[in-house]
């Protein structure tokens, strides 16, 4: 096909609104192909029960078809019909966990209640190219109204799970049979991570308000909290074991308490001391960043040092300060996972009880949770920062 | 009004300012000179307590400024300052309003004081009262500043070099938009500059410092005619009358006149311009014009008549 024939062909693209910018369609391609590769292997693994080997089943020849189809369908969407790249998007990823549903229905079918179905290389290869997929989306719709259909396949997902149509799934069996306890684990985890940012709060907010009008003092406490923040997570958990037994023998008061040197206290004090150094080290910067002249000027005008700290100082530095906050949640959601292993509770539990038995799907069980968690508290914490962003002007 | 009696400030050994007596006239404003460093703006802060007087005191309408709050005494002083100091998470109408909500006016006496004020220094309200200071020019920032500091009616402003961060355009417009302002309302104000023609152009007085020790205090044409030291003619330099001529327009000097065959200038001329035009054209009068219409004669001996005066008065 010759372009340089046809006269308008080639000033087509430049006036064309809706080109595909070289980056999204290489993103797009990196989408397809793990896509194409995760049609073609194997989709689930039938095991007699959790602990077993198991069988490699494939997908049925018409949905090995479907699969190329729709693994193409993104790039060639954002092609024809760019605006509705995040709806093909979309169906992909819809396609995939319809797909394992009704393929861990049919392998379970009539197998012993101890069998297990769970999704095997092939469906985590073609999510992540449809999730490769809707973030191209994502890129290409950037900034236009189209750009939430790359996340309309949250409904339709939330509706299989809710339907019973991924019931048969292994990782969701698991779960049913921990039911009660693993909502009391999601509960424990959320309850340590906002417990541990809590204290880091209240501790690290006045500190910090106090570090940064004092060069000396400012050094010295991000020196300490930086010196947290190298130990190894495990290894905190670890030391902190030794001096919190030692207080509860000394103290049976504390003991009394819940302070002891397994379980939720040392968990906390981790917490909260891994939590201070992102809250500590921003605080003291953006209320550092707050311009001389502004100070001077506030000052000059007949504000009190209250008014000047709640006025000026505060709302100047709370963007980049709550970013720090962020830090330290996201922080703390990985850290608590590892509280598990001294007996603090929380997803974790699952990660490690999974590993020890070497079953995947308990392992999954926790982590996907703590993931989403995770991404759920930045997001939702980015969107404080930009709605008081936007309250409070453009920062200086 | 303002009283400085033996104001003093040391940092360690140095002194930044050293025994300094000025009495600041009430409804004029006064010019605060010197090089860099000479203690001007060490001064200022003292008369609003952001820096303390090591010895010495400042009296406001006759009272010791150490009997108030500073808090209390600062929102009874304008202050303007250099690098602006707008808060750049308020709106325009929020940064003019802190004063008036710091001493706790009602929501709509403070919104209809904003909105005088912003048509004061030149702002259309309705277009720059939502605006957020990063939305501003220099220029307009200044302007803001300068409500701001006037939103409480203080009867005395203070002034950091209020236009020193303007380029010489928007400073000029600005200079001559705080002349209209300050006619019409007669603020005592202090203006810390070290710029010659800019304290030369606005100030009814100019306290030129030096070393922490006060040079000269007078009207602009002593310190030009009447310099009490070397110091204060070095610094002004041998052009300085020039300098004076550049901030009077010819039209101040305009005589009654035939000005058939004469050079042509505009009334809205400066008179150094119009001694320029003079020089150029090898003539000692001007036929002056204000709109095409022929408004009288501009002479040689006019432009010098001042000198004269005032050396007449030395004697």
């Amino acid at each position: 096909m010759s372009v340089s024939g046809q006269p308008g062909a080639g000033v087509r693209g430049a006036y064309a609104p809706w080109s595909v910018p070289g980056g999204t369609g290489t993103v797009l391609v990196l989408a397809t192909l793990p896509m194409l590769a995760g049609t073609l292997l194997p989709w689930v693994l039938l095991r007699p029960n959790r602990l077993a080997p198991g069988d490699s089943l494939r997908l049925p020849p018409a949905l090995v078809g479907a699969g190329l189809l729709l693994a193409a369908l993104p790039l060639l969407t954002a092609r024809l019909f760019p605006r509705l790249t995040g709806l093909a998007a979309s169906l992909a990823v819809v396609a995939g966990f319809w797909a394992l549903g009704t393929q861990t229905q049919a392998a379970v079918a009539g197998q012993a209640p101890f069998a297990r179905a769970s999704a095997a290389s092939g469906v985590w290869l073609f999510w992540l190219g449809a999730g490769i997929a809707t973030y191209g989306a994502g890129l290409l719709t950037r900034s236009r109204p189209e750009r939430w259909l790359a996340w309309a396949w949250g409904p339709p997902v939330a509706a299989l799970f809710l339907s019973g149509h991924l019931n048969a799934w292994s990782v969701l069996i698991e779960g049913r049979s921990e039911g009660p306890r693993w909502v009391q684990e999601l509960g424990q985890h959320l309850r340590l991570v906002g417990e541990g940012l809590g204290l880091a709060l209240l501790i690290g907010v006045p500190l910090a308000v106090w570090a940064s009008g004092r060069e000396r003092a400012a050094g010295t406490v991000l020196g300490a909290a930086n010196a947290v923040q190298t130990l190894p997570s495990l290894a905190l958990l670890g030391l902190l074991i030794a001096p919190l037994s030692a207080l509860a023998n000394a103290f049976p008061a504390l003991r009394a308490l819940g302070i002891s040197g397994i379980g939720v206290a040392p968990a906390l004090t981790a917490l909260t001391l891994y939590a201070l150094l992102p809250i500590l080290r921003n605080g003291v910067v953006a209320l550092r960043g707050v311009p001389s002249g502004t100070l001077d000027a506030a000052r000059g005008m007949g504000m009190t040092p209250a008014q000047l700290f709640w006025r000026v100082r505060l709302p100047l530095a709370l963007p980049v300060w709550l970013s720090g906050v962020r830090q330290a949640a996201v922080l703390l959601v990985g850290v608590a996972a590892v509280a598990a292993l001294i007996g603090a509770g929380g997803l974790g539990t699952y990660i490690f009880k999974g590993l020890q038995s070497a079953a995947t799907d308990l392992i999954l069980l926790g982590a996907v949770p703590a993931a989403l968690l995770a991404l759920g508290l930045d997001a939702a914490l980015r969107g404080l920062e930009r709605l008081l962003g936007r309250h409070f002007g453009r920062g200086p | 009004m303002i009283e400085l009696q033996h104001l003093e400030r040391r940092y360690g050994d140095a002194y930044a300012v050293r025994d300094l007596n000025l009495k600041f006239p009430e409804g004029e404003l006064t010019a605060l000179l010197g090089p860099s460093g000479c203690g001007k703006t060490t001064t200022l802060r003292m008369i609003n307590r952001l820096t303390e007087p090591s010895a010495g005191r400042v009296l406001l309408g006759g009272r010791d400024t150490r009997d108030l709050r500073p808090e209390e005494l600062r929102r009874g002083l304008g202050y303007v300052i250099q690098q602006i100091g707008l808060f750049p998470h308020l709106t325009v109408a929020q940064n003019v309003a802190t004063v008036p909500e710091l001493l706790g006016w009602d929501r709509r006496r403070t919104a209809r004081r904003v909105d005088d004020l912003l048509e004061l220094v030149g702002l259309d309200p309705a277009v720059y009262r939502a605006k957020k200071p990063g939305e501003l020019s220099g220029g307009q920032a200044q302007r803001v500043g300068v409500a701001r500091a006037l939103a409480a009616d203080p009867p005395v402003l203070l002034m950091d070099e209020p236009f020193g961060a303007l380029d010489p355009l928007a400073r000029d417009r600005l200079q001559d938009a705080f002349k209209d302002i300050q006619q019409r309302l007669r603020k005592t104000v202090v203006l810390v500059t070290h710029d010659i023609d800019e304290a030369l152009r606005l100030g009814d007085r100019i306290a030129l410092m030096h070393a922490g020790t006060l040079a000269q205090f007078g009207t602009p044409d002593d310190l030009i005619h009447r310099p009490a030291s070397p110091f204060v003619r070095h610094f002004l330099g041998e052009d300085a009358v020039l300098r004076q001529l550049a901030g009077r327009a010819a039209a101040e000097f305009v005589r009654p006149g035939d000005p058939a065959g004469l050079p042509r200038i505009a009334d809205t001329l400066d008179a150094r311009s119009a001694l320029g035009v003079m020089l150029r054209e090898g003539s000692d009068a001007l036929a002056v014009l204000r709109e095409g219409v022929p408004l009288g004669v501009l002479r040689w001996d006019d432009l010098r008549v001042r000198e004269a005066q005032a050396r007449k008065a030395q004697a």
